[in-house]
């Protein structure tokens, strides 16, 4: 439960920062000039404000839309991606966001329309014939606050009207009530995060467990919205290949092929700094002490292993699963088998 | 740990738990109520400043004096006494004037704000705080004039900048009584020694648990930083550098976690020099922790 927020005292007025408000009555609300001077001191500790985060409602500034970093499209021309929120309610023991900022402060951008002039920007920069992906689960998850911040109901009106733009809602929520309570939309994915249950249930703390994820999917599947499956990153633990041939299994028991836009596959990766940071809030946790290697400027598992992995899973996708629709990171690295997957449309 | 007594020379004081709670406070009838409930002791410091702690040196007093520079000189000065903890739990206890609230209502700061300099400090309040919030205004001069909605004292501010250079906001925290308000406000006389300690009575139960709930995560903050048993014996055997003894620490610290309880792997003496019989070190322990991973970690 939030008990704090802090608002950026411009904002108080602010409609939909007044809605959020309301949603949360009971917590406090100390105003501030920005939330920068909450959320960028270093005398922070994430581990402990992680048990406890404060909301933190500000005007995103500067660039709206930021380009994806390469490899990591899902088959649009262009890739960006756009973040109302920083941070997640979530705690995954290998989530990049911990390493990457000094608050576990959860912020969110109330500034919607900037975003959306943003985007409206970069699609008129598109050429012909061009589709660009708007990825919104870079910073945080997309959904997991849906309740509180009412992101996707106005963002699914918006790229409505936008059939070159594909948004992408990535998630390892179940929280999919705005979702179902519309029609679907042709040009976005909502798009599941997912690993074996027997390391999620370990790792993915806070988060809903996997099966949980699945049903989710196969509810959108039957309302007719085009779903994702993010097998990223795969994590490599005890048991690691029934863990992954089931879930896979698991997944196509619950969403026909062809509801499934995408598939993704990459490894654990992290800028060697971030995970530096991790392993000291995390100074016992095996996962992250494990050995890396260094793969195109990160700290990634090691890649024999992790070609073991995304051999693996590839090998057990379903006869009928368009190979065009998978994706692997880096795109064109890793994947030796003849049937190879178009890693980039 | 060593204390220095105000001659100059040290005594042996047993050593101190890896976090402790500090309170500052500016004057000695504030800090009365808080030594009985807390049952703390008193302990010899220089600098004009009066110390105390409990037997098991968990938790610490300080009465710093009146005003921003001495809560500074007070804070650090309290940093020493307690033995360096990098996760000591700060909290400032004081009386404070407030335009509207009730006299000998207790609020905790949810933010800081210093008069003079503009500076702000928005403190990580603590999971399910059941005392009531507003806004801390510190300014060097008593005043009648009040602004809306603002505790006021003079030490708030300077508090929570020098606390924060030891420890983490979440742990860094004032807690004030309300002695003034716009229909009862200070007289020039200011408030008797005996009215500020009836004051403080009202919040001795609010400090004690407060105390208590920031030890907890202070205490998990140490636990977290505790550097791994090894480490200090094999820094000063191979006469580490600094920044060697941060890579052993972090070596340790995978070692430990990817192999609990197993011996670290043996490292081959060399003839090199001692600098670099360090970096030996942490080369052939990397080796062996990349090796054993390979071999059984997986
Ligand atoms: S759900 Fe995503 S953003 Fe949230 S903690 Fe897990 S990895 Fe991080």
């Amino acid at each position: 439960m939030i008990e704090t927020i802090y608002i950026e005292s411009e904002l108080l007025e602010h409609p939909r920062a007044r809605a959020v408000m309301k949603r949360l009555p009971r917590a406090r609300v100390v105003s501030c000039d920005h939330y920068g001077e909450v959320f960028n001191p270093h005398a922070q500790d994430f581990r402990l404000q992680k048990e406890n985060p404060a909301l933190l409602i500000a005007r995103k500034r500067g660039r709206m839309v930021l380009p994806v970093p390469p490899g990591s499209g899902i088959g649009a021309e262009q890739d960006f991606y756009f973040s109302h929120l920083l941070n997640c309610p979530y705690d995954c023991r290998y989530c990049f966001l911990q390493g990457s900022y000094n608050s576990a402060g959860l912020v969110l951008f109330v500034n919607y329309e900037d975003f959306m002039t943003a985007v409206d920007e970069r699609i008129g920069e598109l050429g012909d014939g061009e589709r660009a992906c708007f990825f919104s689960g870079y910073d945080g998850d997309s959904l997991a606050l849906d309740a509180v911040t009412g992101f996707a109901g106005e963002f699914l009106s918006f790229f409505e009207q936008r059939p070159r733009a594909w948004l992408e809602l990535r998630t390892r929520s179940v929280n999919t009530a705005a979702l179902l309570a519309r029609e679907p939309i042709d040009n976005c994915i909502v798009a599941f995060s997912l690993s074996p249950p027997a390391v999620a249930d370990r790792l993915d703390i806070g988060a809903p467990p996997v099966r949980s994820r699945l049903k989710a999917m196969a509810g959108l599947a039957r309302a007719g919205w085009k779903l994702g499956a993010r097998l990223d990153p795969l994590l490599f633990h005890d048991g690691w290949e029934q863990g992954y041939t089931q879930l896979i299994a698991d997944l196509f028991a619950c969403v026909p092929t062809s509801s499934l836009h995408s598939l993704s596959l990459g490894p654990l990766r992290f800028p060697p700094k971030v995970l530096e940071k991790m392993r000291r809030l995390h100074p016992t946790d095996p996962l992250l002490a494990a050995p890396t290697e260094e793969w195109l400027g990160a700290r990634v598992t090691p890649r024999d292993i992790h070609e073991q992995m995304q051999r693996l899973c590839l090998e057990a996708l379903p006869a009928s699963l368009d190979k065009s629709r998978v994706f692997c990171w880096p795109a064109n690295e890793g994947v030796t088998s003849e049937e190879q997957p178009r890693l980039a449309v | 740990m060593c204390v220095p007594y105000t001659c100059g020379r040290t005594r042996q004081v047993p050593a101190v738990s890896v976090a402790t709670v500090n309170l500052v406070v500016a004057m000695g009838c504030e800090a009365a109520p808080l030594l009985r409930a807390l049952a703390l002791r008193s302990l010899p410091v220089e600098g004009g400043f009066r110390a105390w702690c409990d037997d098991a040196h968990e938790t610490f007093l300080l009465q710093a004096g009146i005003g921003r520079v001495h809560a500074a000189a007070g804070v650090a000065t309290l940093q020493e006494l307690s033995g360096h903890p990098a996760c000591s739990a700060w909290l400032n206890v004081g009386i404070a004037g407030h335009p509207e609230e009730e006299i000998g209502r207790v609020l905790v700061a949810e933010s800081v704000h210093e008069e003079a300099g503009g500076r702000v400090h928005y403190p990580a309040l603590p999971a399910g705080l059941a005392l009531g919030t507003a806004p801390l205004l510190t300014v060097d001069r008593p005043s009648k004039e009040y602004r809306p909605g603002f505790l006021h004292d003079m030490e708030g501010s300077a508090f929570m900048a020098t606390a924060l250079r030891y420890s983490s906001t979440e742990l860094v925290h004032c807690l004030k009584v309300v002695s003034d308000n716009r229909a009862q406000p200070l007289s020039t006389a200011g408030l008797s020694k005996s009215r500020v300690e009836s004051l403080l009575e009202l919040a001795v139960e609010d400090v004690v648990s407060m105390v208590a709930e920031l030890r907890v995560p202070a205490e998990q903050r140490a636990s977290r930083l505790a550097p791994p048993a090894q480490w200090q014996k094999l820094s000063e055997d191979y006469a580490c550098s600094v920044t060697q003894a941060a890579l052993l620490r972090r070596l340790l610290q995978r070692w430990n976690a990817l192999f609990p309880g197993r011996e670290l792997p043996e490292v081959k003496q060399t003839d090199s020099a001692r600098g670099s019989a360090a970096g030996e070190l942490l080369r052939q322990l990397e080796a062996g922790l990349d090796e054993m991973w390979q071999r059984d970690g997986q």
